[in-house]
Formats: structure tokens, sequence, C-alpha cells
């Protein structure tokens, strides 16, 4: 009686099992590679922005600080976006035929707002609070990356709920004085973690980590 | 400017699902005095026909979100009632009325001025106005400019709920239309004469905190007030009595006057006593009309004349007049709206020779008129349908659903020949008008109020109308010649007309930044008791009396009921109590989807009104609750479900006013049924109604809380004051440590905890709808609240004890009791509900995956599933509700588990306040919506580090306990036993 399948059947069979096999694992890793991926948490995705506001020319040649802007990022729970009036302010002086100014001053002439595309976005279950953290002191660099360097701004950290874990379970080496909070450049030197525990110490700075310190 | 930020988020509302990209719009020019991302609060005043209660509203980036009481002002004292809370939603009504129309088409606000605002021949002859009762003294300008500019017009004041009776009573007590006030603190016993005050009345959030003052015990030896209600139906003020006594509502007048003909018998002999002593000065039977001493001979005649007829209850009115005259000046005697005129007299008599001068005097009447140019709402429609109104303008009342049946207003309305309506919604009397304009509500507008005491209160909007809204001073200016009426200005000019002296800018910012005029209260009217007048009433009475006494002797009474007498299982003949109602009021707030599902303070009935009946009716017509019945009056009846009431007075029906409503309201569309045809006139109670049982009809009702015992357990406890002070550690047994194997908790920091005083819970309900509207908390309608799948996280339960025709009533706050060792905690499968350090019990929206498991091991029964995506579903949580969503709180979608936080975003947001100011929470600084709203203050929260605040030692008095302490469940939140203050003499 001959064989009632051909010879390279058992290759088939073994290439089925290896793929089914492989399949499932990586229909079970995949998603998971992806939800810590850049594609994910939209990191290094720089977005259009109607406006090419350029925080590099802002902050290093014009020395501003990122409070003249964001001025309500010590007090309230978002750092606040300026107004356009605050870009008139130096803009109807300067620059103030500029063609890539002209959705600016579109905007303030005819009072509709500029539609700028949120970069830094946390589900809308999460209550972050710029207030607290700049208070405690956390830098705008710590999150936020070098923005001083990036022409249009993209996210610098995955802003995943581990990466803030990470940090609320041991703040004290992303501290820095109150002082330096904005500062770009700012860095601990040869101290180590032996800064961040000062601050820590002095701001009375908390591990929190139960639920309701971000979730309501 | 902040009016921009209202348009800048409804311009992001259809943008935010374009992409997955979210948008950010900044401000053009920042307001100087907004901080992106933190709430601003403005003071103004909400109006119910007629009376201003002051509130402060939340303004999130330009959007009203939450609306509290204005604890400088009279009528609020910071607490806030279930409709000042529900307002807010009423802004964000999706059926509010977006444009204006003539006839059938669309036109603009100038065709108004222009067809409206012009001179007339006539010299307004043909010109009627219909509006609420208004005590505006910018609407009584307004009138005023009218009047001198077109000296005919007339003007009507109408509301449906608005008795006439307080006035017409104190025409017969003192012949001037005077307004009762009262100081319900300054009372030791209080006896109600149908009147609902602690929850129904003008000013009652008033006096429920005044009540509350001498209503708690801190310790056994406190002395309490007591409080005695005659009343129909069991309403919160009734629940809070400590003898409450159920008479159908022509039978309070007899009680009335049972008791104030005793009063006036203590009196006179006190005064022959006093006259034999010859003691002067200090005279404890001082009459507040001057009369010292003794009851005028006319008044005493006329009252021995009605102890004589009505005779029945001659012990118990005895030991009540003999409680209310202990304590010299203590008593106080309060007459409801539902009551008649005499009542009202019989009352101000009553508080005359009780002396009780600092617990009720009067004033004038808040309320403008109109004078010669005022006119009756009969004779309105006499003259339309005359065909003398050439033009009529109705403001936002609603004749043609609510006014009285026999008068046909919708026909007349229609019977003019011009007619403007101007209104929230496009409802039935809109229908009956040629010319719609929308009107502003009141977060909208710019305009004034006077509360019942007279105090000045303004109104200020906290976002352009949305839909091109005008208020009620816009539309009369517009009749007052003016062709830009704008209401700042109107306001304003008006404001500076009245103001003497300097700096009225200085002084304008101010009261609007109050919310009130300090010191603007109407003064006290000394007014003597008018003796002719009120023998008059009384004698009426006293006639009254007799006659049904006589009919009564007679042996063929009730011959008039005849038909009825042969079948008495079908059908019976009783008094009807017609009732407002405590959520949708008179009707206009039947499209409030918060008030509709919010369960009626006793009934707990959503969504529905109903024949209330009292057991034993029901026993004998042979029905149960959902059971429909036909009412009958005067040629006139409708069908209503019933629903048995504990408490209910026998051979009386209540009806709750407000629904059945006919207009373009989509929410209010077929809930209910509509009691109006059946009130004639403005009677709020009549007799010989007939009720009769339709064989196979039911109706079904949506009731959130189905049995009223606790079976005994020691659930909702109470005592009375004598037992408290004999053994005052009756609780004992439900407090204290339990034998535990697990760890204790630890105690650092903040321990968030609530204290609930059910002493002076009076069931009010308004937590409910501050809860709701702090919480986003869905809505779900009718079919689903029958399932129980309501979404309160916070329910009023209401235990019943005693007979069933006289129940003891204990109403219970009940909200997540925020466990030390939760049940809900350790079946969790994903940990999504867990323990923070400070003393919370945490719901994590993000990691529940709604397997339930919790909500079938809490023992309190307080979580809440969502078992849709209610958002999705329908008006009732769509679209422009959206913005009153609170941004703090995540609103929840389906397949999700939640329940009450104890406001855990206030606590948060306090917290990181205090710590970036680097100091700790101070005590009293975290409030939660619950006990933000509560009239009395029966709600306390705070931590238990706090040890001076009221959370902490409220939980330290002995009738301190804990819900199923024996399950070991150690609930942070403690209740606080209810105690009774009976009379000793009445058994």
């Amino acid at each position: 009686m001959a064989f009632l399948f051909p010879p390279w059947s058992n290759t088939a069979v073994r290439v089925a099992l290896a793929s089914l096999l492989l399949g499932g694992a990586s229909a079970v890793a995949a998603p998971m590679i992806y939800i810590r991926s850049d594609w994910s948490s939209g990191e290094s995705e720089a977005q259009v922005q109607p406006v090419q506001f350029d925080h590099r020319h802002h902050y290093q040649d014009d020395a501003m600080d990122c409070r003249y802007c964001h001025n309500t990022v010590e007090e309230s729970a978002t750092a606040g976006m300026p107004s356009v009036g605050k870009c008139m302010g130096c803009h109807g002086q300067i620059w103030n035929d500029s063609p890539q100014l002209a959705p600016v001053r579109e905007s303030y002439f005819s009072g509709r707002p500029i539609r700028w595309r949120r970069v830094h976005n946390v589900p809308d279950f999460v209550y972050f609070n710029h207030a607290i953290h700049v208070n405690k002191g956390v830098g705008c660099v710590t999150c936020h990356g070098r923005v001083d360097q990036m022409a249009s701004v993209r996210q610098s950290a995955p802003l995943t709920m581990q990466w803030c874990l990470d940090c609320h379970r041991a703040p004290e080496p992303h501290l820095r004085p109150l002082s330096a909070i904005t500062d770009m450049t700012w860095s601990p030197g040869g101290g180590g973690d032996e800064v961040g525990r000062g601050v820590a110490e002095a701001l009375n700075v908390q591990h929190l980590m139960h639920c309701t310190t971000c979730h309501r | 400017m902040k009016l921009l930020g209202a348009g800048l988020a409804l311009a992001g509302i259809p943008g935010c699902n374009v992409s997955r990209v979210e948008g950010i719009l900044p401000y053009i020019e920042e307001p100087r005095e907004v901080t992106a991302g933190v709430p601003r609060f403005y003071a103004t005043s909400l109006e119910l026909d007629g009376f201003a209660t002051g509130v402060l509203v939340q303004s999130v980036a330009g959007r009203p979100t939450k609306v509290d009481g204005n604890p400088d002002h009279p009528a609020s004292l910071g607490a806030s009632g279930v409709l000042e809370q529900a307002s807010v939603l009423g802004l964000y009504d999706p059926s509010r009325a977006r444009g204006m129309r003539e006839g059938k088409e669309p036109t603009s606000w100038e065709a108004v001025v222009k067809r409206f605002g012009g001179a007339r021949a006539d010299r307004g002859a043909g010109l009627r106005f219909l509006l609420l009762p208004q005590s505006s003294p910018l609407v009584g300008d307004l009138v005023g400019r009218i009047v001198a500019r077109h000296p005919e017009a007339r003007f009507t004041f109408h509301a449906p709920a608005l008795s006439d009776a307080p006035w017409e009573g104190a025409e017969m007590a003192f012949g001037r239309r005077l307004s009762p006030q009262r100081d319900v603190a300054a009372a030791r016993a209080i006896l109600s004469l149908d009147a609902d005050f602690l929850a129904g009345m003008p000013f009652s959030l008033r006096y429920a905190r005044q009540f509350a003052e001498r209503r708690r015990t801190p310790s056994p030896a406190s002395e309490m007030n007591r409080l005695y209600v005659v009343e129909t139906a069991l309403s919160p003020t009734g629940s809070m009595a400590d003898h409450r006594f159920a008479r159908r509502p022509g039978e309070v007048a007899r009680f009335a006057a049972a008791v104030v003909a005793e009063l006036g018998v203590l009196r006179a002999a006190e005064g022959a006593a006093g006259a034999a002593e010859e003691v002067a000065g200090g005279v404890a039977g001082s009459l507040a009309g001057g009369v010292a001493g003794s009851v005028p001979e006319g008044v005493r005649a006329v009252l021995m004349r009605l102890r004589a007829a009505e005779g029945a209850e001659r012990g118990l009115a005895q030991a009540i007049a003999r409680d209310l005259a202990a304590g010299p000046g203590e008593g106080l005697v309060i007459a409801g709206d539902r009551q008649r005129p005499e009542v009202h007299a019989l009352a101000h008599l009553a508080n005359a020779l009780l002396g009780s001068r600092k617990a009720a005097w009067t004033t004038e009447s808040p309320l403008i008129q109109a004078r010669a140019a005022q006119q009756s709402l009969s004779d309105l429609v006499g003259d339309l349908r005359a065909g003398r109104v050439e033009t009529l303008v109705v403001i936002e009342a609603n004749p043609s659903y609510a006014g009285p049946p026999e008068l046909g207003l919708s026909e007349a309305i229609r019977a003019a020949r011009e007619s403007i309506y101007l209104g929230h919604h496009e409802n039935e009397t809109a229908a009956d008008c040629r010319w719609f304009v929308p009107m502003a509500h009141s977060l909208e507008s710019w305009g004034d109020a006077r509360a019942w005491d007279g105090t000045l209160s303004t109104v200020q909007p906290l976002l352009q109308p949305l839909f091109g809204g005008r208020t009620a001073g816009e539309l009369l200016a517009v009749f007052a010649g003016e062709m830009y009426p704008e209401a700042r200005r109107l306001l304003e000019d008006a404001a500076r007309r009245r103001y003497q002296g300097e700096g009225f800018g200085r002084w304008w910012a101010e009261v609007l930044r109050r919310g009130t005029v300090a010191g603007s209260a109407l003064p006290r009217v000394e007014a003597e008791l008018d003796e002719v007048g009120l023998v008059e009433a009384l004698t009426r009475l006293a006639v009254r009396f007799e006659t049904v006494r006589a009919a009564r002797a007679a042996p063929t009474a009730s011959g008039d009921s005849a038909d009825a007498t042969v079948e008495t299982v079908t059908d019976e003949v009783v008094e009807v109590a017609f009732t407002p109602c405590a959520r949708v009021h008179d009707g206009r707030f039947a499209n409030n989807a918060w008030l509709q599902e919010l369960p009626d303070p006793v009934t707990k009935l959503t969504w529905d009104n109903a024949a209330l009946i009292s057991p034993a009716m029901a026993r004998r017509l042979g029905v149960e609750n959902e059971q429909v019945v036909e009412l009958s009056l005067g040629g006139r009846s409708v069908r209503a479900p019933v629903l048995v009431s504990p408490g209910h007075a026998d051979g009386a029906v209540t009806v709750h006013l407000g629904y059945g409503r006919r207009g373009a309201e989509v929410i209010a569309e077929g809930v209910g049924f509509d009691a109006y045809p059946l009130r004639q006139g403005e009677v709020a109670a009549a007799e010989g109604m007939v009720i009769r049982r339709v064989e196979g009809e039911r109706h079904a009702l949506a009731i959130t809380q189905e049995h009223w015992s606790t079976h005994g357990r020691p659930i909702a406890l109470s005592a009375t004051l004598e037992a408290y002070r004999k053994e005052p550690a009756f609780t004992a047994s439900q407090k204290g440590r339990l034998p535990t194997l697990l760890p204790e908790p630890r105690r650092a920091g903040e321990q968030w905890a609530m204290t609930i005083d059910t002493s002076i819970c009076t069931g009010c309900s308004s937590c409910v709808v501050a809860c709701q509207a702090e919480n986003n908390v869905h809505v779900v309608g009718k079919e689903q609240v029958r399932k129980s799948r309501e979404m309160h996280w916070l329910r009023i339960d209401t235990y019943y004890s005693g007979a069933v025709e006289a129940p003891e009533v204990v109403h219970q706050p009940m909200l997540c009791q925020h466990c030390e060792k939760a049940p809900c905690e350790y079946v969790c499968p994903t940990n999504a509900t867990v323990h923070s350090p400070d003393g919370l019990n945490e719901m994590v929206y993000n990691r529940c995956v709604g397997t339930r498991f919790c909500s079938n091991n809490c023992p309190y029964k307080v979580r809440r599933f969502n078992f849709f995506d209610y958002p999705e579903r329908g008006p009732l949580n769509d679209e422009l509700v959206r913005l009153q969503r609170n941004p703090e709180v995540t609103v929840r979608e389906r397949g999700v588990m939640e329940k009450c936080t104890y406001c855990v975003q206030r606590i948060r947001k306090t917290g990181i306040q205090a710590r970036v100011e680097g100091r700790d929470i101070q005590p009293g600084e975290v409030v939660t919506a619950c006990q933000q709203a509560c009239p009395t203050g029966a709600i306390q929260f705070g931590s238990l580090s706090h040890t001076g605040e009221k959370v902490v030692t409220w939980r330290e008095e002995p009738r301190s306990y804990a819900v199923l302490h024996e399950l070991g469940t150690r609930p942070r939140t403690m209740y606080l036993a209810r105690i009774h203050n009976p009379n000793p003499e009445i058994g």
C-alpha cells in the first residue's frame, strides 16, 4: 500500500506547527511590544503646528524663561498656553510682517483662536497637576526633554503609567532646586543623588503611589 | 472676556473628535482674573415664584458647572436646595428653545422691537401682560415706565404653585397684606399647620438651618425643640415631627382652631391672674399687636365659639397649646400655603397670643404690585374672550398648561389678536402664542430680585445666552419704549437711580461680588391685630364648622354620595390635596433629567407622579401600588396610578402637580399625569372627589426603595430624648472594637471620615443632586430605574417604624462607607478597588473590568454599575449636558463600577494647594458636595486628625453608631441616632 501522504508533508506539518506557535506567541507579544513602543506612546513624533513656533529661538536666542508664556505652571494643574495677545505683545513690534506669523495676526484680529495640536497628552482618567510637580522640584526638562533644542516640539518621554510610577516610587534622582526648575542644562554635577535627596527633604517630597493620586 | 472662554469651549466640542490629536485653544487676550485650570465663583441669585435664593456658581473656562449656596445670602446661608442644585442642568437643557419666531417663520429681535416697541393709539387699552410673581425692583421700575407710557395697560402676576393665602390671611389678621417672617431658632415648640417649612417653602433653607440649631442634642443633657405637624401627606417636615397628625386638608383648619382656642383660654386665665396680681412690666403674655396681657373681647368670644364647635380633640389641643405657651415667647405656629387664609389668620393670632415676637413677625411683601394697573387672571381671561386684548405678553408663566382649567386659558390666549411669549421652552403656552422669544436662563441674565425677607439680591450672568435668549427686563423695556434694551445697562441704570451718595461704581462692584445688598431686608412692621377682620374671618370658620357638625349629626349624613356608598369597594368620595412637586415644582422643571430621576424625598418615586393614598384606603378600594384609579372632580376626571403612602391621612388623596406635560420638551414628554384639570381656580385642596378603581389597568412606577422596615435590625436607630437620658449608651453595641485577625490599618496624616446626624436629616435630597452635579453621575431613565440600575452615589434610605398610619421616620443618607476593612476590596480580581493611606476606599475606573464581585460583596449596596454607555443613549446625558461635566472627575463608561469617593477630587485639590503652599490641610478646608449642599448641616466631613472638627466631636457623642457594625467592616462613615422629643402629656 502506497503512503497516503507524500514525503514533504512532514515538513509541511512542522512548518504549520511552528507558524502556529510563532503566530500565537506573536499575537500575544506584538500588542505588548506595541504598547511599549514609540508608536503607541506617540513619543518622538513631532506635530505639525499651525504656526511654526520655534522653542530653540525663543529659549536660546531670546533667553526667555518657560514661565513667560506658560505662566500658570506654578499655580494651576495646567501650565497654560499663551494668549495670542501675548504673542502680539512682541510680534506687533518685531517681525510684524513675517508671513510665518500671518496665522497669529489673523487670529488676533479675527478673534478666532489658533488651534494648536496637543503634543503631551495623558488619558482623560489621569489628572496630572503641573503646580505640585514644579513646586516640589521636578524640572520642565525632566518630563518634556530638551525643548530648547527642538525645532518643533515632540514628546520625549513615554508618559506611560510605568514611567510615572518609576519616579513616584523614587523621585530623588529626578529632583532639582526650585531655582533651576526651568533650566534646560542644569545637572547635579558631582553630587549625584545627594542633591535630589536634599531637595526632597527640604520640600517634604512624598512618595505617592495610591491610585487617587492621579485617577479620580 | 470671561464669556469668550465659553465660546471657546463650545467651539472645541465638535472639534475634539476630528482626530486623535487634541486641540489647545488659547485665549485671544487673557482675562486678568482668570487662571487657566482654576475655577472661578460668581455670586448670583435664582428666583422661584418671585423669591430669590443667593447662590455661588462655579465657572470652569467659562462654563457654569455647579451651583451652591451663597453663605452671605439670608435665604441660603451657604446651603442649597434640590432646585438650586439642578438649575445648572436647566441651562444645558437640550430642549431649550433656540430661536425667535413669528407664527412658524423665524424672526429677529429687531423685528420684535419694531413690532411691539412703537407708540400705541389706544393708550395701552389693548395691552396685557401675564408674568410670574416678581420681586425684582428692576421689573417694578419697568412696569412703572410701561404704565406711564401706556396708562391703560394691565398686568397679571400668576404662579400656580404660589398661594395667595398667606397674604389674604394677613389681611384678615392685620388688615394689611403682610408677609409672615419667622426665626425658627427662636422657637422651642413649633406647630406646623400643613406647612412644609423645612423643605417646601420660600426661605426653607434658612428655616431648616435654624431648626437644626435647636434640634441637635450634643449630649443627653441638652435641650431640644419640639415639632408638631398636622398635614395630609407625609412631607420632609412631617417626617421630622415629634408628633405628627395625619388629617385631611379640610380638617387642618379645625385642628388649628382647636389649638388657638385653647391658647386663648390659657391667655385669658393668665391675663386674669396677672390683673389680679397687678404685676407691672415684664408681662409674659403681651400680644404682638400691642394689646397687652389679654385677648380682645370680640376675638375671645369667637374663639370660645370655635372651641365649642370643635370639641373632638380638646385634650390634644390643650396639651399642644400648653406646650407652645410653656417657654415665654418660644412658641411658633406656621401655616402652610395649601391652607385657606383663615388658617393663616389663626397662625398670626396664635403667634400674637404666644407673644413670640422673636420667632414670628411681619414685613411688607417683597412682591411687586402694579396697583391700579394690576388685574386678576380671571379678569384677564374675560378681556381676552371679549376680544378687548390687542397684544398679550406672556413672560415665563405657562398658563396654557397650569392655568385654572375652567378659565380655558389656552383658547383665551389664542383669542388675543397678537401674542408674544418669552419662555425657556416651546411649551404649551408657546404653542398658543404667535410670537416666541427664547428666554435667557438665570445664569445668562442680568437682573435683581428680593428674597422672602426682602433682601436685595443681584442676578449676574456666567456666560452669554447660549441661544440668544432675552431677559424679562429686556422685553418689558421694549414696551417701555427702548429701542436697544440691554439687560446689564437697564439694571445698572435702575440701581444708579436708586443709589444715594458717592462712589456708585465701587459700591455696585461690591454688591455684584457679594450677590446681595447688605441690610436691605424689609423692616419689621409692628402691625396691630385687626379685631374686626379677625372676628369676621373666625366667625366664618365657626359657622362652617357648625354646619358640618350639624350635617354629621343628622342621620341622613353623606346622602350626597349615595352612589358611592352602594359600591364602597370600587370607589369612594374623598378630599384631594394638590401639591407642587418637590422635584419639578409646578411643572416648569419637568424637562430636567436630574430632577425627574431624583427619588421623591418621601415616596422615593422617580419619573412619575401618582395618587398618594393611605394604606387603609388602599385596602378598602382593593388597590395596590401601580393600580390605576380614576379621579373625578367637578365633571373632569384623570387617571392615575396609586402609590400607597404610609402616614397619609385617610379619606384624602394627594396628587403632585407638574407632570403630564404636553409641550415640546423631550424629557418631560409622557412622564406622569396632568393633575391640573382637576383643580378649580387656585385651590390647593377640594372636597367631593371620587376615586374609582379602574379594573385591570396598571401603570408601572419606578420606585427606588420598596421596603420600608429595618425588620428590627440596628440599621437606623432612634430613641426618645427621655430614653436617651436614661440610657445614653443605647448604641454601644453598634460601635467599638471587634475581634479581628487582620492587621490594624496604619493611621498617619489625614484620615478622612464622615459623620451624619440623622436627627437633623429632613430627607430633602439636595445632597443627592449635589453629588450628581459634582461627580458627573449619569441619568439612566425610568426603565433602568425600574431595574434598580440608578446611578446615584448617595441615596437617602427612609425607614418607617411603628403603626403604618402614623409611622416614625428616620432618613439615612447612605453612601460608600469607606470601610477600613472593606469587603469589596478583597474580592476584586483586578485590584480596581483598593485602600489609600488616608483612609479612602478608592475606585480605579481604568482597572475595572466589570465583574461586579465588589457590588455583590458590599453589605451597604452603594456601588453602582454602568450597564450601558449612558452618554450615548438619548438626550439624558448627551450633547449640551456635557458642558456641565466636572472636569475634575472621570466620566465613566460602560462596564465600569463606580461609587462615592468622598469627593476625592476636592481632597486632592486641597491637598495639592496646601502642599504647594508648604502647609498642612486645615480643619474644615475640604468640604464634600453633599455636606456643602445640606440645609441643616447634617453631613460633616473631615479628617480624624482634626479633633476639634464636628466630624470628630460628633462621633464621640454617645448616640453615634456604625451601620452593620457587627460585620467588622469598620466603616469610616458614622451615624448619630435620631432623637425624638415627644410631649409626655400626649400618649
